[in-house]
């Protein structure tokens, strides 16, 4: 089975939430669904595109736990809006206002080129025990 | 001897004074059809190259400069054409909002350097170099956002939504893992069909 980037919060600490960040001259619309943790279950999902950058940050659920397991995908179809050149993708995961981790995805488009991407990450907390 | 002309040709490009004036309706419509300079090295040494390279990123710029090299020393070469967005390829980091944004970048992304080599005969080469830039580009569909949303986000919104779809349907029916469905099941026959199927019931609906 395929494996995705693993980002490590602290079950006990501040909320999680994630950003998307879309570099590059294209334009970009984007599905982020939450999987859950060895489940298809969709816990939350969010459409948006890249037409405005400030919009694009989401707030994980309560209580900060129940996030262990659970898979963050950003789908995105990409446009090229320019001569060819790359763009560079990226989620972030924050916990309060740290950043604890990042997965990203850079290529290359075509002038008017449409094409699919998916990223990957999955949530996990330290198991000390 | 080698005869090496060296020109540096500004041409500043743009719409003319009376293209100001002309309706935002008209702007729309020429931007689908717009004349583009000539660029300016070409023209210079009165060429038409058949072969113009155009690098897209730095690497691509350093293996053409490395061409120009044998056992240590630079050479001129016969018939050479090439153009280079330097700050294209120096900031591919830019989102498409920074780009709407900051003026002053803008000016410089668009900026194109270009050479051009010829020979005119056995002991006479032309060389020249140009640059081209836009003070007033008012045909740049990026910075027209209702243009955008029609022509560009809304159907790739639309399509997102019935990529969104489709994939949860199959993921749900045939239990693929999400990282699965990327790896394997987006190319599967079953996926296109729920996909060609939600698309017939969209187009039904409008």
């Amino acid at each position: 089975m395929a494996n995705a980037k693993n980002i490590i919060f602290q079950k006990d600490g501040q909320p999680l939430n994630v950003n998307f960040v879309f570099k590059g001259i294209i334009g970009a619309s984007y599905a982020f669904t939450l999987w859950g943790a060895k489940t298809n279950d969709v816990i939350m999902e969010k459409k948006g595109n890249n037409l405005n950058d400030d919009d694009d940050h989401y707030d994980l659920p309560l209580p900060v736990d129940s996030n262990t397991g659970r898979l963050i995908e950003l789908s995105t179809l990409l446009k090229g809006l320019d001569e060819k050149g790359k763009y560079k993708i990226t989620i972030e995961v924050y916990q309060g206002d740290q950043l604890i981790g990042t997965e990203e995805e850079i290529g290359s488009i075509e002038p008017g080129e449409t094409k699919q991407s998916f990223i990957y990450a999955r949530l996990a907390t330290l198991n000390l025990a | 001897m080698k005869k090496i002309i060296l020109l540096l040709w500004i041409i500043v490009t743009g719409l003319q004074l009376h293209a100001q004036i002309i309706a935002d309706s008209l702007i729309s419509i020429q931007r689908l059809n717009i004349a583009v300079p000539g660029i300016p090295a070409f023209q210079a040494l009165g060429i038409e190259p058949g072969n113009i390279l155009r690098p897209s990123d730095i690497k691509s710029v350093a293996l053409m400069v490395s061409e120009f090299q044998s056992n240590g020393s630079f050479f001129l070469p016969s018939a050479f054409a090439a153009e280079i967005a330097p700050v294209m390829l120096a900031s591919p980091s830019v989102s498409l909002n920074e780009y709407r944004e900051k003026k002053f970048f803008r000016f410089l992304y668009k900026t194109r350097l270009s050479m051009a080599t010829s020979t005119e005969d056995e002991i006479v080469r032309n060389m020249t170099g140009g640059i081209r830039f836009a003070i007033i580009d008012k045909g740049d569909f990026k910075m027209d956002t209702a243009f955008l949303k029609e022509n560009i986000f809304n159907a790739l919104d639309d399509s997102m939504k019935l990529l969104s779809t489709a994939q949860k349907i199959f993921i749900k029916q045939t239990n693929t893992s999400p990282i699965d469905f990327r790896d394997s099941a987006v190319t599967s026959t079953y996926y296109k069909f729920i996909l060609d199927s939600l698309y017939k019931k969209e187009k039904l609906n409008r």
